[in-house]
């Protein structure tokens, strides 16, 4: 038996490798999307691939991470000390082609002792578009380069010829190189940090530790999920369309929770399809294991242990787990919107700590183009954008921030002005956009860019223009996304999935969605709806068809027997 | 008759220095902090000390003080309201920050605080690009309408930051100038004269928590200066900052922002002076008080710095020392959780009600309570026994809490409970060592605060490093920082071009260091005593991590910039463990600093005349168990003496531990070093 206190030394000691890796990969990296935005994660295996501590910044990339490492390290026997690991393939256990995994097995005395791994988001993958997200392709070869978990990597070199193999098939390769160098920079520390940690413990007392410790987080994910009703509760979403045929699709989760283990059950979602609206089991499993995460036990030390209470179903031939090479660029929007419906379907067991809908998209946007201030050179840029958050039980949800597994930062608008030819004409908040409740919605984002001078490409790969985020135990909808160009003068609404091409000076708008209301809306504190109508988030007409609050904005009051008249009314 | 005076304020306690110009002599003591209103506690603590020195308040010929009185109004959301003019559309560049939420995990998790709201930013017409360029002009009649309902609102000051303003400022200064020219005589401040540097969030940002954590020092400085000087104290008050220098209060008014880590910088002074005074080249300071542990860094001689820090999950970009907090001193709280493990901090006792043993009615285990129970505290000589400690109590409320839940004896789960702590402050100095490309044993490990003497060999045993060093009087150990701190002002704005031209660079960085120097002798400083340091910010083309390299050359030229960019190659391949030599390397910022030095202080260490070896009690060590352990009063023990561990070292305000199999010597210099 580990003392609780040098458990807690150990853990300390582990989770300072998997930093350490982190900080290593965000620093040596060129691109600005695992620099600033940091869209990367590493993690640590034992030697019997299981996984034992992650750097919990993008969990997006941990559900990749904990599919893929068990699933091709365990039949290799011919790993070398030194050798790295690179793969992408979605049909191997990976996620989108763009982001990039790379494992090392850990050797000790000849012995393999573990794996380090790690897994970034690269800003192109080749394939049609810039940025590594296109639109309209109907199958993964017109997604970029594929790999099947290829050893690029002997003594802790790239093999060259390999890395040029890929390298010569995406575009600016001298970013990527420098961010592949990264990869294996990260896995090398954690080499040598696992090592120390190993000689210091040596193996048994390392094994009793870890052992020890995905026990200790099994026990309390157990006993949380044991504390909840034995049930099946279920919630389901539609799509926006596949970005070739413009039709609702199914997404539907059901959740039985048996004593102290819980299926998440994706029966019923939509077939499979032709377009890139096709999410991994992997991305799947992300995106619902990020939310289960927050709901029983954020706090714990993330390993084997919290995955095993847990089956996650998967039905093949469906969107959520698509065969014969289909494309799968937009999966991640699928994943984000099931970790909504994980917060709906537990709604009525954990109201307290559940949210309404979230903004429920990744939002990835790319453009490109040539930039007129120097020679017409080419540039590619991928951002997302963030909108609103789910209400709470006692707060509102936030204005304008990412969800769920989803965490990047924004891009500063003078660097992104200095780099691209655009200006950022409006970032702001939308009126009117969040769900109206006892506990509002967030506030979604509208983003709206210039680009000046010069013809460009404008590529939106998200969803949520047709259903609205939904609110909770009557909590209103929150107003859905909207991709306009030309949003003052002559507009023109764009699909969730579309590449337009921009005329100069044309103004491409994004407009996130609000996130849902929880609790009657006409339970609202009239100050707060007050504080709400004079920040001009939300307006004198809502504030009384929804909230039932007059609001009389010169003098900043409430018309406290109007209001109460206006419930009345709106409560019949 | 002429002494001097440093004053350092803690969340739980007020330290106060006196330094002896004629006889050399330095005096210390403690007394509680008085929050909220710190200015009670500093005055006390000038009190205490002219009394027990007997010294009359018109022989002080210099007064410093190192406060967190800005940084706690931040923290504790208490702030005036203020108004904001921005470019139109981009008002909620503010709110929405950087967008991502501060807990990953936590469905319960708040956004920082949005400090100025929604109706009070204001948008105008008007735009500069990303060459300085005007876009679009600035409508002026839109200036006035704005101006004017702001005049209107219950608001202090307004801050005006538009995009582009530190390449162009004309539209702020504009923006500035109608405001002054109107008739409510509103406050203003402009981003390009706060933060003139790229990143419109973290310019604007700053410049809104300068502007608001003025109004809250200005008033403690005022009530502060009020009292020192009805004591008949006719010195001027110093403030040290957060890049470990003085400058006058009314500086620390303007730039207020700057005092965000005021006593941490003045702990990291003192460590480079000790390390210097013991031969170190590099070493790492670890100030443990009550609350938390502040983790700073000497290399090569110098203390690291950074230009931009955080509080409160806001950035701050401002000049200042690298000091990393761990949630770690010695009130935290030890706490078991439902899975049976155990953690320590980061909630804290603080002062009140503080550890169990304090007798205040504190009932949860904290690190100081674990270290009294191991042997390891006197209770009698505890803070020269002015608290009575409550040990009966203190064993049982630990056995209930910690022991009996872990199984263990109260022993070991008292040195759980401070290896938890060790682990997690070794983590911090991992950060700031390994993960920079350092190897923590070519470091000193210097440890000082009420706690950090207690916890300084174990930590430094966890990372490898092999000498430890407990400076004189380690409890006041910053205030004494606070007294030799030099005087120093940093500089800087974003370098205007987008080629590098060394004319140009030569030319903006004389621009700022003549300007530094010109403010230097208004405030009475003569040519000899200025010095002034330039450096450069210089990133990979098209990349967003800058790295500051110093210049020497004067003037500036091709060769200077050729030189430096070699210099920066060499800094990357450190840190990062790559260089990119064939990469294009821009220059991003312009930094000057000036600084005039303070006299040194030349006091020699004194010790009393008698029987060092106080007393032989028992000491729970971890692998050895109870050990029979000499305890000395640290006063009296003379230079050149060795002492062998197990053992105590005991003085006011601090202990100290010699593990077994170490030894202890005492330096020419008076601190204790002990050699694992």
């Amino acid at each position: 038996m580990v003392s609780p206190g040098k458990l807690e030394i150990f853990r300390h000691s582990l989770k300072g490798i998997v930093e350490e890796m982190g900080v290593t990969l965000q620093r040596t990296a060129y691109s600005t999307n695992i620099k600033i935005r940091r869209d990367h994660t590493c993690a640590l295996f034992d030697s019997e691939l299981r996984h034992i501590a992650q750097h919990d910044i993008a969990p997006q990339h941990i559900g990749s991470l904990v599919s893929v490492v068990p699933r091709n390290m365990r039949d290799r026997d011919d790993l070398e000390p030194g050798d790295g690991i690179l793969i992408n393939d979605p049909y191997k256990g990976a996620v989108h082609l763009p982001d990039v995994m790379l494992i090392c097995p850990l050797f000790h005395d000849g012995e393999i002792i573990g794996y380090a791994a790690n897994s970034a988001h690269h800003v192109d993958i080749g394939g049609p578009t810039p940025g590594g997200i296109p639109t309209d392709s109907t199958d993964l070869y017109g997604e970029g380069v594929i790999m099947p978990g290829v050893r690029a990597v002997e003594d802790w070199e790239y093999d060259e010829e390999m890395l040029g193999l890929i390298t010569r098939n995406v575009r600016s390769p001298e970013m990527r190189v420098g961010d592949y160098r990264a990869q294996l920079g990260a896995n090398r520390i954690g080499e040598e940090r696992f090592g120390e940690l190993y000689e210091e413990y040596g193996a048994d007392a390392l094994t009793e530790y870890l052992d020890e410790l995905i026990d200790y987080t099994e026990r309390l994910v157990r006993s949380n999920i044991q504390e909840l009703p034995d049930g099946v509760y279920d919630a389901s979403d539609y799509m926006d369309g596949d970005g070739i045929n413009d039709e609702e699709l199914l997404v539907t989760l059901t959740i039985e929770i048996d004593d102290d283990e819980m299926t998440l059950d994706f029966t019923g979602t939509a077939a499979e399809n032709e377009g890139p609206l096709n999410c991994t089991p992997a991305m799947a499993f992300a995106g619902t294991m990020a939310v289960v995460m927050s709901l029983l036990g954020g706090d714990l030390p993330k390993n084997e242990g919290f995955y095993r209470p847990f089956e996650i179903i998967t039905p093949k031939g469906s969107m959520v787990n698509p065969t014969d090479d289909r494309p799968v660029a937009a999966g991640w929007e699928i994943a984000i919107r099931a970790g909504d419906l994980v917060t709906k379907a537990m709604a009525d067991v954990l109201p307290e700590e559940t949210i309404a809908a979230t903004k429920g998209i990744i939002c990835n946007i790319a453009y490109g183009g040539r930039d007129p201030r120097s020679d017409d050179d080419e540039y590619v840029y991928y951002e997302t954008v963030g909108g609103g958050y789910g209400g709470r039980a006692t707060k509102d949800g936030m204005d304008g921030v990412q969800a769920h597994y989803q965490n990047t930062a924004n891009s500063p608008i003078e660097e992104l002005e200095t780099e691209i030819p655009l200006y950022v004409r409006r970032y702001e908040y939308i009126q009117d956009s969040e769900g109206a409740g006892r506990q509002r919605g967030g506030l979604g984002i509208r983003r709206d860019m210039e680009f000046y001078d010069h013809r460009s490409s404008f590529t939106v790969l998200s969803d949520r223009t047709k259903n609205q985020p939904w609110g909770l135990f009557g909590g209103h909808a929150a107003r859905a996304a909207n991709y306009v160009i030309n949003p003052d003068d002559d507009p023109e609404v764009v699909s969730s999935k579309s590449t337009t091409k921009l005329d100069p000076n044309d103004v491409a708008s994004v407009q996130t969605p609000g996130g849902g209301g929880y609790g009657d809306p006409l339970e609202r504190p009239p100050e707060d709806v007050l504080e709400d109508v004079v920040n001009e988030k939300v307006s004198v007409e809502k504030a009384e068809s929804e909230y039932g609050v007059a609001v009389d904005l010169e003098d900043r009051s409430v018309d406290e027997a109007a209001t109460r008249e206006l419930r009345e009314e709106v409560d019949r | 008759m002429s002494v001097r005076i440093g004053v350092d304020t803690g969340g739980t306690f007020t330290d106060v220095v006196l330094y002896d110009d004629e006889t050399n002599e330095i005096h210390t003591t403690k007394t509680p902090s008085t929050p909220p209103d710190f200015d009670r506690g500093v005055l006390n603590g000038i009190d205490k000390i002219l009394e027990q020195t007997d010294t009359d308040p018109g022989d002080v010929s210099f007064l410093s003080h190192g406060t967190t009185v800005g940084t706690n109004a931040v923290l504790e959301g208490e702030i005036p309201n203020l108004g904001l003019i921005t470019n139109e559309g981009l008002r909620d560049v503010l709110e929405i920050g950087d967008q991502t939420r501060p807990d990953l995990y936590d469905l319960q998790t708040d956004k920082p605080p949005e400090l100025i709201p929604r109706y009070l930013r204001r948008e105008v017409p008007g735009r500069v690009d990303s060459h300085g360029e005007v876009v679009d002009e600035l409508d002026e009649d839109a200036v006035r309408t704005v101006v004017d309902e702001l005049a209107e609102e219950d608001i202090e000051s307004i801050v005006v930051s538009t995009l582009f303003s530190y390449l162009n400022p004309d539209h702020e200064e504009r923006i500035g100038g109608i405001i002054e020219a109107h008739e409510a005589d509103l406050q203003y401040a402009l981003s390009s004269r706060v933060h003139p540097e790229i990143r419109e969030y973290e310019r604007t940002i700053t410049t809104v928590l300068n502007e608001a954590i003025k109004t809250t020092v200005e008033d403690y400085f005022g009530r502060l200066t009020e009292g020192i000087e009805q004591r008949g104290i006719d010195v001027p008050l110093n403030i040290i900052h957060s890049g470990g220098g003085i400058f006058t209060a009314e500086q620390a008014t303007q730039r207020a922002v700057r005092t965000i880590t005021s006593g941490p910088a003045a702990g990291a002074v003192a460590t480079e002076k000790v390390s210097a005074q013991e031969g170190f080249e590099n070493a790492i300071g670890m100030d443990m008080g009550g609350t938390s542990a502040d983790v700073s860094l000497i290399r090569d001689g110098e203390i690291v710095r950074s230009t931009e820090g955080e509080i409160n999950d806001l950035p701050i970009k401002t000049p200042m020392i690298d000091i990393n907090t761990v949630g770690a001193g010695g009130g935290s709280i030890a706490w078991i959780d439902e899975g049976g493990i155990l953690h320590v901090g980061p909630k804290s006792a603080g002062a009140d009600p503080g550890p169990i043993c304090y007798g205040q009615g504190g009932e949860q285990p904290t690190i100081t309570d674990a270290n009294l129970l191991l042997g390891r505290l006197n209770p009698a000589n505890f803070l020269e026994g002015e608290m009575e400690l409550i040990v009966e109590e203190t064993r049982d409320r630990f056995a209930e809490t910690i022991a009996e839940p872990l199984d263990q004896s109260v022993e070991e789960a008292a040195l759980s409970v401070v290896e938890v702590a060790n682990a997690s402050i070794a983590r911090r100095v991992h950060n700031v060592t390994v993960e920079r490309g350092d190897d923590p044993s070519d470091f000193a490990l210097i440890g000082f605060g009420g706690a950090g003497p207690l916890q300084t060999p174990a930590v430094a045993r966890r990372m490898d490093m092999e000498d430890v060093i407990i400076p004189r009087s380690p409890g006041v150990f910053s205030a004494r920082g606070i007294l030799i701190a030099d005087v120093r002002v940093d500089e800087s704005h974003s370098y205007r071009e987008r080629r590098i031209d060394p004319a140009i660079i030569d030319d903006q960085v004389g621009t700022l260091a003549a300007e530094t120097h010109d403010r230097f002798i208004q405030q009475g400083f003569t040519d000899e005593e200025i010095r002034i340091d330039r450096a450069i910010d210089m990133r990979y083309a098209g990349q967003s991590y800058e790295l500051t390299v110093p210049v020497e050359d004067d003037p500036i030229t091709s060769e200077t910039i050729a030189a430096a960019t070699d210099r920066f190659h060499e800094m990357h391949a450190r840190l990062y463990g790559h260089a990119m030599e064939g990469e294009d390397v821009e220059v991003v910022t312009l930094r000057v600093t000036g600084h005039v030095p303070t006299a040194p202080l030349t006091d020699v260490p004194e010790t009393t005349a008698a029987e060092a070896l106080r007393d032989v009690r028992d000491v729970y060590f971890a692998d050895h168990g109870w050990l029979e352990t000499d305890v000395y009063d640290r006063n009296s023990l003379a230079t050149g003496r060795t002492v062998d561990g197990p053992a105590i070292l005991e003085e006011s305000g601090a202990t100290a531990i010699v593990p077994p199999e170490t030894e202890a010597t005492v330096t020419e210099a008076g601190n204790v070093h002990i050699t694992l």
